[in-house]
């Protein structure tokens, strides 16, 4: 699973108000602009591009808050 | 008789004193002891300065200590004016310049914030309420001798010329609507009512005033969990919430979000959307997974107390049904329907702008003589006494049942994720830029769940770039008006045969044909 494919959802779904290939992995994606509205956006693409499904417990901000943190994450679910 | 809204709530903390009156993440309070704090909170703050009458805003997150300031701030004879803790440094002296209020309340971490927001600012007086020590203070009921024609809260909402406008809402206007609710919706002290809406967003009136009038016990949506929405799925069936109230936005995201299954929602009775078009498909879904649940389409802009019109929704939508009707004006309100030569009607096919009369009808715009003058008009049906009639800019038409339809606004205001947003306070904030030479904003309303709505704009830049704007932007608009999608335009801006920007041609440049 690679960064790269996480950035080109988030280029397609993210709506950041900053450019995604301007963002460092570890950039806070809710100071670049990341909404509720696209949040689910951006999950719903996470579950269908790497075949997982995010748990309740999983569905906090600190799950989307970087691109590093959407990599830890979908690493987890994909064990 | 209740006269003043903070009456709701000291009424059914004497019926209820040991029901819990609000819960935030872990927290609950009593009505007791809700009622008890507040009293004494409200002597603290006529002691800090908080005279009858005063504007006194609140800057802090949602959560039990807003409810309390909210409440002290009514019980010493105020105003209370709830102000967005992400608010940009200028949009708060906006606002405070235009309250010219110099008590402002908050918890401990947003009073650091302020100081760092405004630290130029003078004699503003930071009430912390978490230092506050009830202890100290007598906390039974005062008299303030607070009318109902007093204002309860005044709201900001936005402005085209870059200025907020803060709409004033009397006591009498908040009670007129709610006494209807409680009593259309049968709401009493055994519901679970929700809060999803910010305190700042006028939607919030319904949630509060229902639960307190009612003895109801208050569940307030913590931010951290509006962030990730499918959450609030779990939240609702754990807190066995029975009336929701939200933005049908997020209703769109529930059922995107396929995590909804046939056993939700078990105590849910009322389902009640407002503040921007509610899609009939997502109607059509619900009430086929969901058909315990009593679904109602509400209508109306803060200057005229949350909602004037309702429809319930009793026949599944059809599947190519365009609209759902916002329905008949709620008892003791009316509306018109003003057609473009100026005559008013209430007759089946009339088509043009919405306007509203009732007790519950604004005042106005604080401060703004001007803006209030344009908005709020003499009933021309009865010109021997006063009579204002709000226009809504909003474009409606009646159909054969009489039943009002939303149709757009009639300027360039619109509707993004529930807030009302003038693009022309967008253009204004980024025109103030020295580099900023042009700008149009537009709006890309979208299609649906293809592609979700957006704003852009059009610019000519002098000397910067636009990764230099996106960051200015930040510090100047709340993220919800920040435009995602920016194009530099390079020579002329497209214009109509009279000059004015072509908003139709600038559109697709911006998104694309």
């Amino acid at each position: 699973m690679s960064e790269s494919a996480i950035r080109s959802i988030l280029e397609q779904h993210g709506r950041l108000s900053t450019p995604v290939a301007e963002l460092a992995a570890d950039s806070d994606l809710y100071n670049a602009g990341l909404t509720s509205l696209a949040t689910v956006g951006l999950m719903l693409a996470l579950e269908d591009e790497f075949d997982i499904e995010f748990p309740d417990a999983m569905l906090g901000r600190q799950t989307f808050s970087s691109i590093d943190a959407i990599q830890e994450a979908v690493e987890e679910l994909q064990g | 008789m209740t006269t003043r809204v903070q009456d709701y709530f000291s009424e059914s903390a004497r019926r209820f004193p040991d029901k819990t009156a609000v819960t935030c993440r872990d927290e609950r309070i009593s009505y007791q002891k809700l009622d008890a704090f507040g009293n004494s909170f409200a002597r603290y703050l006529v002691k800090s300065g908080a005279s009858r009458g005063r504007f006194i805003p609140f800057f802090m997150p949602k959560g039990i200590p807003a409810i309390k300031a909210l409440l002290s701030i009514l019980k010493a004879g105020c105003a209370y004016v709830p102000i967005d803790v992400r608010s940009p440094a200028a949009r708060l002296e906006s606002i405070l310049d235009s309250l010219q209020s110099d008590i402002i309340v908050a918890d401990a971490e947003s009073a650091a914030r302020l100081k760092e927001l405004l630290p130029q600012r003078e004699g503003l007086k930071i009430v912390d309420i978490d230092a506050f020590d009830p202890a100290g203070e007598d906390d039974g009921p005062l008299e303030v001798g607070t009318l109902s024609i007093d204002l309860a809260y005044v709201l900001f909402t936005s402005g085209s010329t870059g200025v907020p406008k803060g709409v004033m809402i009397p006591h009498q206007a908040i009670i007129d609507y709610i006494d209807w609710c409680v009593d259309f919706y049968g709401i009493d002290e055994r519901d679970q009512v929700s809060n999803h809406a910010p305190l700042y967003f006028d939607n919030s009136t319904f949630d509060l005033y229902t639960a307190f009038k009612s003895g109801a016990t208050l569940h307030l949506v913590p931010d951290e969990l509006n962030s990730v929405l499918p959450r609030l799925i779990r939240w609702i069936d754990e807190r066995a919430i029975s009336v929701f109230f939200c933005v049908p936005s997020v209703l769109t995201l529930l059922i995107r979000s396929r995590r909804l299954k046939p056993d939700h929602f078990r105590s849910l009775r009322h389902l009640i959307c407002a503040g921007e078009a509610l899609p009939p498909e997502n109607i059509r879904y619900l009430m086929q997974h969901y058909p315990h649940i009593q679904y109602t389409n509400m209508y109306g802009p803060t200057e005229i107390t949350v909602d004037c019109s309702y429809h319930v929704i009793r026949e599944l939508p059809d599947e190519d049904q365009l609209r759902i009707p916002i329905g008949k004006a709620r008892p003791n309100m009316e509306l018109f329907v003003r057609d473009e030569a100026g005559g008013l009607s209430r007759e089946p096919g009339a088509r043009g702008e919405l306007l509203v009369r009732g007790l519950s009808v604004s005042y106005g715009y604080l401060g703004d003589e001007r803006k209030t003058r344009d908005s709020f008009i003499q009933n021309p049906l009865n010109p021997l006494f006063h009579d204002p009639l709000y226009c809504t800019g909003d474009l409606v038409e009646i159909d054969a049942n009489g039943d009002y339809h939303f149709l757009g606004r009639a300027d360039d205001q619109i509707k993004y994720l529930g807030y009302r947003i003038e693009l022309g306070e967008i253009e204004s904030r980024l025109l103030a830029l020295e580099p900023v030479r042009e700008c149009v904003v537009v709006f890309d309303e979208g299609d649906g769940d293809a592609r979700p709505p957006e704003i852009g704009a059009l610019l000519s830049l002098d000397g910067a770039d636009i990764a230099w704007l996106q960051q200015q932007m930040k510090t100047l608009l709340p993220a919800y008006m920040i435009p995602t999608r920016l194009r530099e335009q390079e020579g002329d801006f497209p214009r109509t045969a009279n000059g004015k920007y072509d908003r139709k041609r600038i559109r697709p440049l911006v998104f694309g044909e």
